[in-house]
């Protein structure tokens, strides 16, 4: 069971949190606004009442996200979490590392194209995420790799991309 | 109505069609075992397969995978108590405790009836509908397709598990990014940030890869190991037992795809609440209700026959008036975009053999479906064993391949890894994606009906409220805004009452 104080914590970590993710998502939708005023006033109609609504909004997200009375009453009718005390919250390294992969698989593809990327990736990350054995990870990455030269390069016949290098 | 049927047939018996329909029901099948995937990354996945074909072999395709879906989910729950969507956790309440007394067979083949016929009822209600829903939006004009759009979100932003507030900032967000690109009001670009390539507004197909696929991969990573450790328990035997008690206990099929089918046409709440409703109210009305939980045949056959329902019923807002119904009913509307075919209400008025298309394929899908299921379920359920280390990389490689296929644009494969953190961000703090997703496809059918609008009533607002469809409209918007505070104080004062 939990005690009462990790319970606490767990709700000002929750709180800011989200306070952090509100303050972001306001800071996005400003300079979205301030976007808009440079068009001319046709084009800048739609796109300014969506902007200032959504400001609006982002505002008292940002109040229902404070940790006082009246965020709280806000919250218990316009955000119910869906995440329960219970739940784990993942680590920051490993959510980092989930982002970084992709990105190194984008910038494989970018720099050696699909058919190289594909296996190289799929090997780096079932070995070094995974903890597989090379020789299954070789022959999964190897299946990766083919599956997508039959389907996409034979049977629809789009031309996969090459790199930098040797496109 | 006969002609576009006979269209429709025609469509799914000529070509490659049937093989089309086959595939997508093996997809849908796969992806609904496997937790964590689902319809909605089945379907991202497998709209770069659909970039060469017509739109008619595209629709059958992905009609393959939703009626496959559920059934796919309901194996892994009945046989090792963890539903492959979320839906499917109502079937495992009472089809593992029956899998566990060595009488999986009869609740799989339980399910896969209670699936087929409750697809069919629902796709048979859809048809029945279809012609209201015509006769309803030959009277909309401008300024009841702008309302639309804003209740469709509306209502998704409501019904997203408490998060009203934070669905309603997605949807703005979403809006935002419909908006960036050329034009046509005013004839230049907005929003590009001096990038050429976003000319032509954010891609559509990269963005829904990686919401969907890519977000849901990088959810996984975090979390890690495989989805099931053991499958050697797992005996089918008895399967035609099953069949038959579905049929013995046709009331329970009825009402629960009833029940399907009317959660399903409210736009956001989905499957899960239709299947969960279902089997409680199943419970409550039966004389042995004490024995549900502990492996009663209701408690397969009820939720079952409401998940596969639902489908026909949320194709309803879908296809009439263009409000997509879920998540996986909004990437699919991002294959219609893609096929030329817009959607929004006109969709039903002009490409009704299409939508006849659709809903044949889905019927035919929950059927076949049903029978490919009983057929391999053993060997479906191995699949869930496979490691998610092994998973990623297969769905990330083919997610990022088919971003790039369409334009041949390495920017598009960026722009897919970009929404897929975007999208794991989202899910982490706390903002649906589905109404980032219907705000992008119906944006510009709402801002373009918005200009119009003003420009028939010479700017002014009150064109929203002095028609009569337009001001039903404004009012239902209202109520889905101010649902929660209604159940707020209903809430409030029933703990007052439980007090005192």
């Amino acid at each position: 069971m939990r005690n009462l104080r990790e319970l606490r914590m767990d709700m000002q970590h929750d709180s800011g949190r989200r306070m952090v993710s509100s303050a972001v998502v306001l800071l996005i939708t400003s300079v979205f606004i301030m976007s808009a005023y440079r068009y001319d006033a046709r084009g800048a109609e739609f796109p300014l009442i969506i902007g200032w609504v959504t400001l609006m909004l982002c505002v008292v997200d940002l109040f229902a996200s404070l940790p006082t009375q009246i965020g709280g009453w806000l919250s218990s009718i316009l955000h119910k979490s869906r995440s329960t005390p219970d739940d784990k919250t993942p680590a920051s390294g490993r959510e980092a590392g989930g982002i970084l992969w992709i990105g190194a698989m984008v910038a494989l593809v970018w720099v050696f194209g699909f058919l190289i990327a594909i296996p190289i990736y799929s090997i780096a990350f079932m070995t070094l995420n995974g903890r597989r054995p090379l020789v299954s990870s070789t022959i999964a990455a190897g299946i990766t790799t083919l599956f997508v030269y039959v389907v996409f390069e034979w049977l629809l016949r789009y031309e996969l991309y090459r790199g930098l290098l040797f496109g | 109505m006969i002609e576009p049927l006979i269209s429709a047939t025609s469509s799914l018996l000529s070509g490659a069609s049937p093989l089309y329909l086959m595939l997508g029901i093996i997809v849908g099948l796969i992806f609904g075992a496997i937790p964590g995937l689902g319809g909605t990354t089945a379907i991202a996945l497998l709209i770069p397969l659909t970039y060469g074909m017509e739109s008619d072999e595209a629709i059958i395709l992905i009609g393959g995978v939703m009626g496959a879906v559920m059934f796919g989910g309901s194996i892994s729950a009945i046989l090792l108590n963890t539903p492959g969507v979320a839906p499917n956790a109502a079937t495992a309440f009472d089809g593992y405790p029956l899998a566990k007394q060595g009488k999986a067979g009869l609740a799989i083949g339980a399910a896969a009836t209670a699936s087929a016929v409750g697809g069919l009822l629902g796709v048979v209600i859809l048809v029945m509908v279809l012609p209201i829903a015509k006769l309803i939006v030959l009277s909309f004009g401008p300024p009841e397709f702008f309302l639309l759009a804003l209740l469709g979100l509306c209502s998704i932003a409501v019904s997203t598990g408490g998060l009203l507030l934070r669905g309603l900032i997605a949807g703005g967000i979403g809006f935002g990014l419909a908006l960036v690109g050329f034009d046509d009001v005013s004839g230049g670009v907005r929003f590009t940030g001096g990038i050429e390539y976003l000319w032509d507004g954010v891609p559509l197909v990269p963005m829904l890869i990686g919401l969907f696929a890519i977000a849901e991969m990088i959810k996984l990573s975090t979390e890690g190991g495989s989805v099931a450790t053991d499958t050697s328990g797992v005996r089918i035997t008895r399967v035609m037992d099953g069949v038959w008690a579905t049929f013995r206990n046709w009331p329970t099929v009825l009402r629960g795809s009833t029940i399907g089918v009317f959660i399903g046409c409210v736009p956001g709440v989905g499957g899960t609440i239709a299947s969960f409703l279902s089997y409680s109210v199943t419970a409550q009305v039966s004389k042995d209700s004490e024995t549900f939980g502990k492996g009663n045949i209701k408690g397969v056959i009820a939720p079952e026959a409401a998940n596969n329902a639902k489908d026909g019923g949320a194709l309803i807002p879908t296809l009439a008036f263009g409000v997509p119904g879920s998540a996986e009913m909004a990437v699919f509307l991002g294959v219609l975009v893609l096929h030329g075919l817009d959607p929004g209400p006109m969709l039903l008025l002009e490409h009704e053999s299409t939508i006849f298309t659709l809903i044949l394929a889905l019927a035919a899908s929950t059927v076949i479906a049903s029978l490919i299921g009983l057929a391999i379920a053993r060997q479906l359920v191995l699949i869930t064993l496979v490691n998610v280390n092994i998973l990623i990389p297969v769905v990330v490689s083919v997610g990022l391949v088919g971003a790039y296929a369409l334009h041949n644009a390495i920017g598009d494969v960026i722009m897919a890894a970009l929404f897929g953190v975007v999208g794991y961000l989202m899910m982490r703090f706390d903002y649906p994606r589905i109404t980032v997703v219907i705000a992008l496809v119906l944006g510009e059918l709402a801002e373009r009906s918005f200009h119009q609008s003003m420009a028939i009533s010479d700017g002014q607002l009150a064109v929203f409220f002095t028609r009569q469809v337009s001001l039903i409209l404004v009012l239902m918007v209202v109520f889905a805004l101010c649902w929660p505070v209604f159940r707020y104080i209903y809430t409030h004062r029933r703990g007052l009452d439980a007090k005192s």
